[in-house]
């Protein structure tokens, strides 16, 4: 041992907790906004097709596609394809939309503390003056914009492929409310896959239940209408707060996504319960 | 009155358990004084990674308490962690990140480091900057996390296998900044199973075995009990005899004029011996500590007898076996 004990206080310029989780944020979205943004590309891509595509195979699917069984009709939206409106909401909105911002939300939130644990980059950044809820609520914040940013360019692929076929059905007002609720269901799969992270820090486990509540969602969603008694189980399906309510001609679900957010909110709470609580593999 | 936080030790752990069903630590004890450098020692599977965690927080143990810095880690985690830096054994990746935005994005959460300094560490360890943390080999990843765990001149530096991967020059200015570290009267806590590293640096090796620390002695007391090879020519056959009479001196093999012995402790008897012929060639192994801590782990756990001359009065508060 050499040299006298020094005196030490802790750094005069060390950051306020508010900018560690702004600073945390900025990081996390600057390794994953490629994701977001290659995800609502796609969409935005696949939106101009089947928007494309309605003049040709929509309209004539029309007569076809009225003429499912009930079950079958509900499980692909429910919707009437004899409209642009309807075929986007058969074709977009009742499946794609909300498995694509579902499943960014998880792999979003699963990759933030399940996998950074799993890299070992949470012993890092947990040796500085970060705490471990604020590691979760920058997930949330750096979460949000990104569920935005793919649901806006999923929204511009939808106009973009209403202005080519210049059917002028779909509104403005509808394409934003759709993609308003699938937001809130991004964020439900975020917060889903943060606490199942922070539960068990593994995440295939979290990305993998996110997957089996859209699965699970899509089915309820589709089937339960049809079978007599079990029409209550609709409540339980994600899917049907998210789009159950035909938003793209019917407008924003304000109660659906209140329910979406509540429950995202229950989650976020648990998953800083337990990432506080729980020891780190790293 | 006021209690001078400066005056408690770095790290100060008592009774500390953690169990991983049979693995892990039990009872633990540790206490590192402010300035020194303290190499923690032991094989895999020892309780070095999990003692580490528990001092970062990461786990919590079920027994003992745990005081980092007069602090309690938990409760007062980012004062603690803000005089806190931490080096992995193995560096992990962000994804694109460079060094550069690694060490910018580290630097942020921790605040108040001295662009300067980090330039002056990243030239001193030859740091490449500007390419994908990634595609860095584990050497040059090892060599961005030293910086990162010594950029914001914490009290208390965590140094998990620090030299690992890295070359030979480059391990001495690992140690020349870690001697500095520790002459501004911060702390350095490193593990290794590399007995070799730690005696470069440390002042005191606590040896850890099976979650329970065997031994906690002055690097300079165990070399002086530290066992050393012995080879030398002489101009005359040498007398075996005389040498096996020496005390400390064993596993004397005369080859003609060549001789070779094993020495425990001082080398003085066996030279002075020597002397007596003309000595053609001589050559003293470095002390090898290994051989001392090989022999405390085929024991039932205690230290060796050889190392019971240790610091306890220098170190307060240690429970170690044959050290206490």
């Amino acid at each position: 041992m050499s040299g006298p004990a020094r005196t030490t206080a802790p750094p005069a310029c060390a950051p306020r907790p508010g900018a560690v989780v702004r600073e945390l944020a900025r990081w996390d979205v600057r390794q994953r906004w490629r994701s977001a943004a290659g995800t609502g590309a796609a969409l935005g891509v696949v939106g101009v097709m089947v928007v494309a595509l309605y003049p040709s195979v929509g309209r004539s699917l029309g007569d076809l596609a009225d003429q499912l069984p009930a079950a079958v009709a509900n499980l692909l939206g429910g919707a009437s394809t004899s409209t642009l409106a309807g075929w986007v909401e058969f074709e977009y909105v009742s499946i794609l939309g909300p498995f694509a911002l579902l499943l960014l939300g998880g792999v979003l939130g699963a990759g933030w503390l399940a996998g950074a644990e799993e890299e070992r980059t949470t012993a890092l950044v947990l040796a500085t003056p970060a705490t471990r809820r604020g590691v979760v609520l920058a997930a949330l914040v750096a979460g949000v914009p990104l569920l935005v940013l793919a649901a806006a360019l999923s929204a511009v692929g939808l106009l973009v492929g209403d202005a080519l076929v210049a059917e002028g059905d779909l509104s403005l007002g509808g394409v934003v409310a759709v993609h308003l609720q699938l937001v809130g269901l991004g964020v439900l799969g975020l917060a889903l896959a943060l606490a199942v992270g922070a539960l068990g820090g593994r995440r295939a486990l979290a990305l993998g239940l996110v997957g089996a509540v859209g699965v699970v969602s899509f089915l309820v969603d589709g089937f339960a209408p049809t079978v007599d008694g079990l029409a209550w189980a609709e409540r339980l399906s994600a899917f049907s707060w998210a789009v159950g309510s035909s938003p793209l001609t019917g407008g924003l679900d304000g109660a659906g996504l209140a329910v979406l957010l509540g429950a995202a909110a229950a989650l976020v709470v648990v998953a800083v319960v337990a990432h506080e609580r729980r020891d780190l593999h790293a | 009155m006021v209690r001078d936080p400066a005056a408690d030790p770095a790290v100060d752990l008592r009774g500390v358990t953690k169990d991983y069903g049979g693995v892990g630590v039990f009872d633990l004890d540790l206490r590192v004084e402010r300035g020194e450098v303290v190499g923690f020692l032991g094989p895999n599977g020892a309780g070095k990674s999990t003692t580490i965690r528990v001092v970062l927080d990461l786990v919590r143990p079920e027994a003992g308490t745990v005081r980092v810095l007069g602090l309690d880690p938990r409760a007062a985690g980012p004062q603690v962690r803000a005089r806190l830096g931490f080096l992995p054994s193995d560096l992990a990746v962000w994804g694109r990140a460079t060094a550069r935005q690694a060490l910018d994005h580290l630097a942020r959460l921790r605040g108040g480091v001295d662009p300067a300094w980090t330039g002056e560490l990243c030239r001193r360890l030859d740091v490449d900057l500007d390419r994908p943390l990634r595609t860095l080999s584990t050497g040059n990843r090892q060599k961005v996390g030293l910086v990162q765990a010594l950029a914001h001149r914490p009290d208390l530096v965590v140094l998990d296998e620090p030299t690992m991967g890295l070359d030979p020059l480059v391990q001495q200015e690992v140690q020349r900044l870690l001697r500095e570290t520790a002459d501004e009267g911060r702390t350095v806590l490193l593990s290794s199973h590399t007995l070799s590293e730690v005696e470069r640096v440390a002042d005191r090796v606590a040896v850890l075995r099976r979650g329970r620390l065997v031994a906690v002695e002055r690097v300079a007391a165990l070399k002086q009990v530290a066992v050393r090879r012995v080879r030398a020519e002489l101009d005359r056959e040498p007398d075996a005899g005389a040498f096996r009479r020496l005390q400390g001196v064993r596993d004397v093999v005369v080859d003609g004029r060549r001789l070779e012995a094993v020495v425990e402790g001082h080398v003085d008897a066996l030279v002075k011996e020597l002397a007596r012929s003309t000595v053609v060639s001589l050559d003293v192994e470095e002390a090898d500590l290994e051989e001392v801590f090989l022999a405390m782990y085929a024991g039932d756990g205690r230290a060796a007898a050889g190392c019971g001359g240790g610091d306890g009065a220098a170190a307060p508060g240690h429970r170690a076996g044959a050290a206490r």
